[in-house]
């Protein structure tokens, strides 16, 4: 593993396991490794199994149903999924963090908003309480609220300001590593713009990796250096953005550029079909039904992510270059 | 393929269905049901099991324990318990179910009208309702029992009475928060008369939890009967009543306690079903409150 | 606060003038003379309307009532039907007693059944959890005066551990205390076991672990803190199952409170004697579930914001009106 590789995940497979559904593969041999300092963006239609993919990196899975099959995730050279849950904690909070879709109850109503950030700082450094809430009050200045509304309670705040104390609690003691889970899905338009002007600066500051995870390609454009697609539990197409967003290869990561409204956009041109039911999963491609461009491999055998242009590699049987 | 995803197809069936099904999958509610029927239907056929009706003193068989001729023992006159229980159960049964019935009948009444109209109707009532709250259930069921004297009517009436705030409270606030919602306004501009729109668009969707309330009502209802009878009003001898069967035999408690522990039984063991099926009702009406 | 408390104090007294109306319409259409219960079956026409006379009973009943709430007022019960003497003395000297069996009892249910409920909730679906379930449903269902009996046979005549009835000392107020708090504590308990689960499942529960918080903290902290408010609004209305139970097992176990006069009162007519028992059943009742909510808006910020922000609000206002008159 090279020195610039903060997180490296190998053929994580984890499936779903219900008496009314049956097994659902929620995620399929996923693969990914994570450079220091920079922004990944993990995109993909809801059920996709992007936020499998971060809980299965926090641990966070509930388990039962779920159920990591295989595959491991490296951190610092050692595999999470084999660490003992004490370890895990604290790891939580102080190397990896994660921060959720809605801001709304992503918070405890009956503490304060000072306390919780304070909660994260007590739980991974050896500082008295004094010294916690201080700091804190310094993360809070950093997200853009005021010192002086510690004491408040988050009914107090509104969904952004909310989403920032999320963040603030996430980044508070500087991890290595930020999972954001549609961070911005829930607010505004204009407030998402904020949130994430606010994300890419303190990670910026703190030099955090983020695996940003979001279905909006305008997010990615804006953020991410590279970008990974992900289509029913596997990855399909990734690369830097610059690749994916001037040559998407995969039949799937152009539908979803085509369904983007332009100015030139008479008609919406959405994907036809649905996604494919995680508890039946075909054994070839599994965007098949929905593809325009399919052909006889495509119905036989599921196609192997391959290297078709320099750091871009797709998972399709007819890319071609160009 | 595996083999249970053929039969795994999508089926249409209507909410009752849905939630039918999910009851009778439900087996600790099934069990209720089950031991509710059984001593619904011993009550019933009371007749059956006891020919002799609840009121044949047999002096030389007095205070017989209980053996294989008298199943629960015989009382201070001879007579069977067994029959004075299934007897009495009658009367717990009935006059609980109906008090719930009235309760459920004027309370919905009012909460629908005053929830649906508003105004000055509404805070009138809801002044009504927390005075009628300040005093504790039992305590109303007492007090309207005191005076209208002892008997089934007024004792369906008291009990009655004390749970209409119950359902008028649960009514309401569904009512009110519908009214706020589109598709009220729909029925309404094409005109239909409020009788109409209350029953054929409110109603229904407050429903749901009105029968959980109901079920749970009734069980709360037979404990009712059966504390008032033990306090010396509701039902009194020689008619039979669990409570006060369990009062009269009270004064034996030191030489005959079986005299104490059947009709004492009854309730329990009624009012246990009862609760086992509400408990799967309400998880079968709403999953996800399922814990 | 205080405010709210004032206005709060305020609202009980016409729902208290209510109840005496309540109670003196329901006398008027009760079947049973009290003169003949007093003075018995033979008692000729003059001497009953004699004894009415006295008691004010040949008034229209809205006279009746504007002395009776004449007396109220400077705490007068008036005096019993039975026995003539004043009701005030009997009722408060019997007050403490009932109250204190019936708040102790519902205390001790409260402890009982969150500590369970808690680790029911914790331990679900293991053994604890189903074990818990089953007894909590059937301690639930159970009449608590045949319980009362149950005990009774079991531990006071059988074991002789406890005594049979009376209230003279704390021997005698264990089997009393228990067949009181046994419904309630397992509704406490069922209740608490959902709002737990409620809980657990609850978005801020899973940032709490994000953070990497152990479970303990985030199940007594995070969630028990949380599950802890809809709990109090729980017991708030499991009070006036205890109040109407004490009524019922004071006459189990002969204990001299309200709820045996109660009965008493019941027996002979005596309306005077039933209205003061009930009357200060209710106020009592009323300050109890004040004394809830106040818990409640002290357990939830977002109910205490309400509160400040009138206050606060209140405060600008006559701050401006002040500085406009200057």
């Amino acid at each position: 593993m090279e020195n610039n590789t903060i997180l490296s995940i190998r053929d994580l497979t984890v499936h779903y396991i219900t008496r009314e559904m049956g097994t659902c593969r929620a995620v399929n041999d996923f693969s990914l490794d994570i450079f220091r300092g920079e922004t990944v963006g993990l995109v993909g239609e809801t059920g996709a199994g992007k936020t499998t993919v971060a809980l299965s990196i926090m641990r966070l899975l509930q388990t039962p149903p779920a159920k990591i099959v295989s595959g491991s995730i490296e951190y610092n050279g050692e595999d999470l999924l084999r660490k003992p849950v004490k370890q895990m904690r604290s790891i939580r909070g102080q190397e990896i963090s994660m921060i959720f879709q809605d801001p709304m109850t992503a918070l405890n109503p009956i503490d304060t908003v000072g306390k919780q950030i304070a909660e994260v700082i007590r739980l991974h450094q050896s500082v008295s309480d004094a010294e916690a809430a201080v700091k804190a009050g310094d993360m809070m200045e950093l997200i853009g609220i005021p010192r002086d509304r510690y004491n408040e309670y988050p009914h107090q705040f509104s969904g952004g300001m909310k989403q920032r104390i999320v963040i603030a609690m996430a980044l508070a003691c500087s991890p290595q590593l930020l999972l954001a889970d549609e961070p911005t899905t829930a607010l505004d338009v204009t407030i998402q713009a904020q949130v994430l002007d606010k994300i890419d600066e303190l990670k910026k500051m703190l030099n955090t990796s983020v695996l940003l995870i979001t279905h909006d390609l305008g997010v990615v454009a804006g953020m991410c250096d590279r970008v990974v697609v992900m289509y029913a539990g596997e990855i399909v197409e990734y690369g830097t953005t610059r690749e994916i967003f001037k040559h998407a290869l995969h039949p799937y990561t152009k539908g979803l550029f085509n369904s983007l409204p332009s100015q030139d956009t008479e008609r919406l041109k959405p994907i036809p079909g649905l996604m494919p039911d995680p508890s039946n999963l075909p054994e070839r491609c599994k965007f098949e039904p929905r593809c325009e461009h399919c052909g006889e491999k495509c119905s036989a055998c599921t196609p192997q992510l391959t290297e078709i242009r320099e750091n871009h590699w797709v998972r399709c049987h007819y890319a071609q270059e160009g | 393929m595996k083999k249970n995803e053929h039969n795994r197809t999508i089926r249409r069936r209507s909410m009752a269905g849905e939630v039918i099904d999910r009851l009778v999958r439900n087996k600790t509610a099934m069990i209720g049901l089950l031991i509710l029927l059984i001593v619904v239907f011993s009550c019933i056929f009371a007749n059956v099991i006891c020919p002799e009706g609840y009121n044949s003193n047999d002096l030389p068989h007095r205070y017989m324990s209980p053996s294989i001729k008298f199943l629960f023992g015989t009382d201070s006159f001879g007579r069977s318990m067994l029959a004075r229980v299934l007897y009495g159960g009658r009367n717990s049964l009935l006059i609980g179910f109906l008090a719930t019935c009235l309760a459920a009948v004027i309370g919905i009444a009012l909460g629908a009208i005053c929830g649906y109209f508003g105004g000055a109707a509404d805070i009138i009532l809801m002044r009504f309702l927390d005075v009628l709250n300040a005093i504790p259930n039992l305590l109303l069921a007492i007090v309207i029992s005191a005076c209208l004297g002892t008997g089934k009517l007024n004792t369906v009436l008291a009990v009655g009475i004390s749970f209409i705030p119950g359902f008028a409270k649960q009514v309401r606030g569904p009512v009110i928060s519908l009214m706020g919602s589109d598709y009220i306004e729909a029925a309404r501009s094409i005109d239909a008369t409020n009788t109409r729109i209350i029953v054929r668009h409110v109603l229904p969707n407050v429903l749901s939890p009105l029968i959980v309330q109901f079920t749970l009502t009734i069980a709360l209802s037979i404990l009712c009967v059966s504390s008032l009878s033990f306090l010396g009003l509701g039902i009194q001898p020689p008619e039979p009543e669990w409570g006060a069967l369990l009062s009269a035999g009270r004064e034996y408690l030191t030489h005959y306690p079986y005299l104490c522990t059947f009709p004492g039984l009854g309730i329990a063991l009624t009012v246990f079903s009862v609760n086992l099926f509400g408990d799967g009702l309400r998880d079968a009406i709403d999953p996800k409150l399922k814990n | 606060m205080l405010r709210y408390i004032g206005k709060r104090l305020a609202l009980m007294i016409p729902v208290l003038i209510a109840v005496t109306l309540l109670l003196f319409i329901i006398q008027a259409v009760a079947p049973g003379d009290p003169a003949v219960m007093a003075l018995g079956q033979d008692a000729s026409e003059t001497e009953k309307f004699d004894w009415k006379e006295e008691r004010g009973l040949n008034d229209p009943l809205v006279v009746q009532y504007f002395n009776y709430m004449k007396k109220l007022v400077c705490g007068d019960f008036g005096n019993s039907y039975s026995d003539g003497r004043p009701i005030t003395q009997s009722i408060v000297s019997r007050w403490p007693t009932t109250i204190v069996y019936a708040t102790v009892s519902l205390l001790i249910a409260s402890v009982f059944g969150i500590a369970l409920g808690v680790l029911s909730a914790v331990k679900r679906g293991k053994f604890f959890d189903s074990i818990m379930r089953v007894i909590s449903i059937v301690m639930f269902s159970m009449p608590n005066f045949w319980f009362a009996l149950l005990l009774i046979i079991v531990f006071a005549l059988d074991l002789k551990w406890f005594p049979v009835s009376g209230f003279y000392g704390p021997r005698y107020w264990v089997l009393p205390v228990v067949a009181l708090m046994i419904t309630n504590s397992a509704g406490i308990l069922r209740f608490t076991r959902s709002s737990m689960l409620d809980n657990l499942q609850a978005d801020y529960v899973r940032t709490a672990r994000a953070k990497g918080q152990t479970e303990f903290k985030v199940i007594m902290h995070h969630v028990f803190n949380n599950s802890l408010i809809p709990i109090v609004t729980y017991v708030g209305s499991c009070l006036a199952s205890a109040y109407g139970g004490v009524i019922v097992l004071e006459q189990v176990f002969s204990i001299p409170g309200l709820g045996s006069l109660l009965i008493t009162a019941i027996n002979h007519r005596d309306w005077p004697l039933l209205r003061g028992c009930v009357i200060l059943i209710a106020v009592t009742t009323a300050v109890m579930n004040l004394l809830i909510d106040l818990i409640y808006a002290f357990l939830d910020p977002r109910v205490k914001a309400r509160f400040k922000n009138d206050a606060a609000r209140k405060g600008k206002k006559a701050l401006k009106k002040a500085s406009e008159n200057a």
